[in-house]
């Protein structure tokens, strides 16, 4: 256990323990709309007061954080699994699979990642479905690159090459070699993905095109906030520095990681 | 020269498949544009009619042939609630834009090569730590929560700057900060690296040996052959840059390009957010490309290995 990795737990924790478990403490409902009670400031009935809608603050702020940890957990599950078996295939077979899924990958590095996000969500409407199609999308590239990249050298070692000749099958090689080799470089680069991910995920939302705004979500409460800067500048803080404390946390995390992971396996690229 | 060549190459293609699948996305998704341009309550007759205006009843082919053929006069269509064209209103955001484009990259240059040069000479010592926790911060917080927070504390407590608009110089200063830190962050540490890498080569260690005095021998030596990787992590970030004034322009309410493509996407303007889409993403390639060249030039090396 070293240094960051402690901090990156710890942080992640708070967020945690915060997002999942406070709502089974504080039985404050986020939905409730009280247009008579708007804007309160810190009271007993609510600790962070309300906002324009007489909503509570923190049951939505906790609310919220459970959309973006969700989203992002969803989002790199599905673009890091995606990314590992297409890289790793197409390292593997090389050859005119590798090239067209190569150059797949080049055209969609080469386009701003929050650009075709934006693009998919304006014509396919703004849902949280669509908003983690977007965002797997966005993000499935770089795990492709990394994946292909430890195939192509995994398999011209020798004991593919034994595989190969007792007769073992590719789907096996993949799964039973070159996989074990690509996965703990894909864990420490999606525990670092992922902060990247909440981040496009608020930064959508704050846009007003991320997630719905009939859901609590902190880009939705920041983009609520930077509009009630003027007379309730509170408001913004919250979600802002809760959205800040995740994001260190997983850049700390998997910087661990990768300390950690580095140190034990010397053949690790990162 | 041929390397040149194909790295064009690559860029036009890669051009020409992003205009591709943005035609093909509009024009393949499910649900009629037209209806939900017009609304549920739409006239069968308004349908007809905007749908002959838009040429949607034209075969696919023929739309795709018209579409590539118009772009090469920059004709990207009229705006369907704006009773403008694309082109025009493009042009009349892209100022705001290119300032606070401009805006950010000096506000990351001034930042980042003091302190990322500074705190290379100085390894290790306080000055290195506190610069790498700015620099962690920086890459942390994004621009929608620093751009509000500077608003925060420059605007509302200090009262030295607007809260948002674009009409003068002092509206930029904080949009331009914003914009700025994040790629000031990642600068650092190029520039940090680039520094550390260059300083252990066995060159560095014969002028010092032969007692070149230490100012000659960062300023001549040690940063001069490190500006090349630096160089080019800042021409691509320019691309990103770019993005990241869609979130600025927002925050501060700029009437530039970003400000433009969101209001289009929420008014479902579909060709603004097409053309929008095609323009910024052919500048993202350009300066890609250039950043490319850039980096051939200043590095032999990666010509002669384009040749074998």
């Amino acid at each position: 256990m070293n240094f960051s990795l402690r901090i990156g737990i710890f942080l992640l924790l708070f967020i945690i323990f915060f997002s999942f478990l406070g709502p089974l403490v504080y039985h404050v409902d986020p939905f409730t709309i009280d247009l008579s009670n708007d804007l309160a400031p810190i009271s007993k009935s609510h600790p962070l007061g309300t906002d324009d809608f007489g909503r509570d603050i923190l049951a939505r702020l906790m609310y919220g954080g459970r959309v973006s940890l969700s989203i992002g957990f969803i989002v790199i599950f599905i673009s890091s699994i995606t990314g590992t078996l297409i890289g790793s295939l197409s390292g593997y077979y090389g050859g005119i699979i590798d090239t067209v899924l190569m150059r797949i990958v080049d055209i969609f590095l080469s386009f701003p990642g929050i650009l075709l996000a934006l693009t998919l969500i304006s014509f396919l409407g703004n849902s949280i479905a669509n908003l983690i199609l977007a965002l797997s999308l966005m993000g499935w590239v770089s795990y492709a690159r990394l994946a292909r990249g430890i195939a192509l050298k995994i398999k011209e070692e020798d004991f593919i090459f034994a595989e190969k000749a007792l007769g073992a099958s590719d789907f096996y090689i993949v799964f039973k070699h070159i996989l074990p080799f690509v996965i703990p470089t894909i864990i420490i680069q999606a525990s670092l993905g992922i902060s990247a991910i909440i981040i496009a995920e608020t930064g959508l939302s704050f846009l007003g095109l991320g997630v719905p705004i009939t859901y609590p979500s902190w880009g939705n409460m920041i983009d609520t906030g930077r509009n009630l800067i003027l007379t309730n500048p509170l408001i913004l803080l919250y979600p802002s520095l809760l959205l800040i404390i995740t994001v260190v946390g997983f850049n700390y995390l998997g910087e661990g990681l990768r300390q950690l992971l580095v140190n034990k396996e010397s053949n690790l690229e990162i | 020269m041929r390397f040149f060549l194909r790295r064009i190459g690559i860029s036009l293609l890669t051009l020409f498949f992003v205009i591709t699948i943005v035609f093909f996305i509009i024009h393949l998704i499910p649900g009629d544009p037209v209806q939900l341009m017009l609304g549920e309550g739409a006239q069968q007759g308004d349908i007809i009619k905007l749908r002959e205006e838009l040429g949607l009843n034209k075969p696919l082919t023929t739309q795709y042939y018209l579409f590539i053929k118009n772009l090469f006069t920059a004709n990207l269509g009229e705006s369907l609630v704006k009773n403008r064209t694309v082109s025009s209103l493009l042009l009349s955001r892209i100022p705001s834009t290119f300032y606070l484009a401009l805006g950010g990259m000096l506000v990351a240059i001034f930042i980042a090569f003091p302190l990322g040069i500074f705190s290379s000479k100085k390894a290790n010592s306080l000055f290195d730590k506190i610069t790498t926790g700015v620099s962690v911060f920086g890459i942390a917080v994004p621009n929608f929560v620093l751009g509000p927070l500077l608003i925060i504390i420059f605007s509302i407590y200090l009262g030295l700057f607007p809260v948002s608009g674009d009409t003068s110089l002092s509206h930029f200063i904080l949009p331009s900060l914003t914009l700025g830190t994040g790629l000031a962050a990642i600068l650092i540490r190029i520039i940090k690296a680039s520094l550390e890498e260059e300083k252990k080569k066995n060159y560095i260690e014969n002028l010092k040996i032969i007692g070149m005095p230490e100012k000659e021998l960062w300023f001549f030596h040690i940063l001069k052959n490190a500006m090349i990787p630096i160089i080019t992590v800042l021409a691509l970030q320019f691309g990103a840059l770019l993005t990241g004034t869609i979130i600025t322009e927002t925050v501060f309410s700029i009437q530039g390009i970003g400000t433009l493509l969101i209001e289009s996407i929420k008014a479902r303007d579909y060709p603004v957010v097409q053309g929008l889409i095609i323009f910024i993403s052919s500048v993202y390639i350009t300066t890609n490309l250039i950043a490319d060249l850039l980096y051939m030039i200043f590095d032999p090396r990666i010509r002669k290995r384009g040749k074998n």
